[in-house]
């Protein structure tokens, strides 16, 4: 009985933050590899840190511990209000991603940044769907990447419109 | 095996100073957690304590909107008898409320709560030692960390009540990465998303309006927008003043669905980081918790969105679960009808001490026990201030009565009276004679509660009012 009762009362395990979280990671692994890489991280993110910043320790994964400093950094009513910020882009989920190839679904809010642009501004300079769509190649923070996200940057700038902050 | 009681016996820890904490989920349908049949995955760590809690499956809300939800479970009383004439909550001068009744024994009290409609101006935490708002309509965010701070800092040998609430599933639904966009269609560009990156609350009866403004205009001082009796008639005004409003496809609904439920699992992982907080400190070996929401939250059923004034399972079916200390006998699920103004009773109960007279709880004390427990016959939820529907569920069905606004004193008359089946009761799922004798129950219910005091409905803030605004309070209570 003694036996019968220790077993009717044993916790499933202590309440713990990593517990806590632990469930919101194993959702974000998406190809279930047992890491969480950057495509599978933009693919939800949205008026949120970039990847390369939640890395926090750039190892290209994010753990337990940086899910917990992200959860913990935003303030869900300082989210709220900027939620509404112009030029902000909800994350295209659906793109299929090549696991350590970087962020390809950050092309792609790209693209969709560049036509929000010339819906306005039908002359804006800015790189061409081409050079956009290479960067899902290379990972976002290739170098060929970073210029692409420059150049629409400063289009954006350019045409005194406000390019998201999260994305520079 | 054992029997249920004897477990908790065996399994209670030692505990020389009680303390209860009380968690509100705002806005939190039931069933998007798994614990109540959600296939999802939305709520790994409701789930998990459902396994250390006593789960009631079927327990209603007595009302729909925040400040009177929370009013009636302080209380143990009807929202009827708590109308201020305005928006804020009036008790009465016999009404006790828990944290007074427990402050008489002793008790230290406390709640941490996220603005809003539990604004300290709306006068639901009467008694509380402690009433904080940590910013309107925040989240347990915001509301754990202090609470838990007052923990580390006052709970001492003396008992404590401890209230934490966070408003993680409300509207506008959108939560931080990774919640808002976990659970939505990546192929999904509509009038869905407009309406979650703007304001959720322009969907009335199905329709996203270009303006909130257009349907505040609309609202008649009688008819809230959210109100189910309402919706037909503005609409068709809105229509009339050439702004009816862009309809919403079954993939747009979706959508706005989909972002919900990234709020509901966003709620999860808060309650899960506050439980962590509350393990780290020893509470949850020595401390009853009981987590419940305060009402549900409509979203397209019968074209009806958000809450405050319908009476439907969406609205008025909440969470609540049970936790003895140190997980007692949890697992058990109790399929009983119950309401949540049977909290106070049950604490009452825990703390030892005489529940006031006039209260309508009972305790759940049976069901936590293990003990027989046959609930109640039926449950009631009045639509909030602004809402004209009061609600009688049982097991098996729902009458509902929509005759004048719900707090207003002729309505036990009229619903005695009004022909049925007809214009002002909607049945479902029952047979005419058990709809007959539901009905008669319910004009006794409406008789036997004790009149409002109908205090002068205070005024509120411009910041608070602007707060509930932008959240599609107005109309009715609202107004200075």
């Amino acid at each position: 009985m003694t036996l019968l009762l220790l077993l009717a009362c044993a916790p499933e395990g202590p309440w713990t933050r990593d517990a806590a979280l632990g469930p919101t990671l194993a959702r974000l692994d998406r190809d279930r590899d047992g890491r969480v890489v950057a495509a599978e991280y933009d693919a939800v993110a949205f008026h949120a840190p970039p990847f390369a910043q939640a890395d926090a320790d750039h190892d290209g994964a994010l753990s337990l511990a940086e899910l917990d400093h992200l959860v913990a950094s935003q303030d869900p009513l300082v989210f709220e209000a900027g939620r509404r910020e112009p030029g902000l882009v909800a994350p295209v989920q659906g793109t299929p991603f090549a696991v350590g190839k970087g962020s390809q679904p950050a092309g792609l809010v790209w693209l969709l940044l560049r036509e929000d642009l010339l819906a306005q501004v039908p002359d804006a300079e800015v790189p061409t769907v081409e050079q956009i769509e290479a960067t899902g190649q290379v990972g976002p923070d290739a170098p060929e990447s970073r210029a692409v996200r420059d150049a629409l940057a400063a289009a954006y700038d350019r045409a005194g419109k406000p390019f998201p902050a999260v994305l520079r | 095996m054992f029997p249920a009681s004897l477990l908790v016996a065996a399994c209670a820890p030692d505990i020389a100073t009680p303390a209860v904490v009380l968690v509100s989920l705002d806005t939190l349908r039931a069933d998007r957690l798994g614990a109540y049949g959600n296939p999802d995955g939305l709520t790994p760590n409701l789930d998990r304590l459902a396994g250390e809690a006593v789960v009631f499956e079927r327990a209603y809300a007595q009302a729909t909107d925040t400040a009177r939800s929370h009013g009636s479970l302080l209380s143990s009383r009807y929202p009827s008898e708590l109308h201020s004439g305005g928006r804020a909550i009036a008790y009465g001068d016999g009404m006790p409320t828990l944290a007074e009744v427990l402050g008489t024994y002793g008790w230290q009290t406390a709640a941490y709560v996220s603005g809003g409609d539990l604004a300290p101006e709306l006068g639901v935490g009467r008694g509380f030692g402690t009433w904080t708002s940590v910013g309107d309509f925040a989240s347990l965010w915001h509301s754990g960390p202090p609470a838990l701070a007052w923990i580390d800092a006052h709970a001492g040998d003396a008992p404590w009540l401890l209230l934490v609430h966070g408003y993680d599933a409300h509207t506008p639904y959108l939560r931080p990465t990774p919640y808002g966009y976990a659970r939505t269609d990546p192929a999904y560009a509509g009038l869905g998303h407009e309406a979650v990156l703007t304001s959720t609350e322009r969907i009335v009866d199905g329709r996203l309006h270009a303006d909130q403004r257009v349907l505040e205009d609309l609202a008649a001082s009688e008819a809230h927008p959210r109100s189910p009796s309402a919706r037909a008639r503005l609409v068709a005004e809105a229509e009339a003043h050439g702004a009816p409003g862009r309809p919403l496809t079954a993939e747009d609904e979706a959508h706005v669905r989909a972002v919900y439920d990234g709020a509901a699992a966003y709620a999860d992982t808060q309650l899960g980081l506050l439980l962590a907080g509350l393990q780290e400190r020893g509470v949850l070996d020595r401390a009853w918790l009981v987590v419940f929401s305060d009402h549900g939250e409509a979203l397209g059923e019968g074209g009806h969105w958000n809450h405050c004034c319908g009476v439907s399972d969406a609205e008025a079916h909440v969470v609540l679960m049970v936790r003895a200390p140190g997980g007692a006998g949890g697992g058990r699920r109790v399929p009983a009808l119950v309401e949540l103004v049977d909290v106070m009773p049950t604490v009452l109960e825990w703390a030892g001490v005489p529940a006031p007279t006039g209260i309508h709880g009972r305790s759940l004390g049976p069901a936590l026990r293990g003990e027989p427990f046959p609930g109640r016959d039926e449950v009631y939820t009045q639509g909030g201030v602004g809402g004209r529907q009061t609600g009688a569920r049982t097991a098996t069905g729902r009458l509902v009565w929509e005759g004048l606004p719900v707090f207003a004193p002729l309505n036990t008359a009229l619903a005695a009276t009004a022909p049925l089946p007809g214009p002002d009761f909607t049945v479902e799922g029952l047979a005419d004679a058990d709809a007959e004798a539901l009905r008669r129950r319910m004009v006794r219910w409406m008789a036997a509660l004790t009149p409002s005091v109908g205090a002068a409905a205070r005024p509120l803030p411009d910041k608070l009012r602007a707060a509930l605004r932008e959240r599609g309070y107005f109309g009715e209570g609202l107004e200075p």
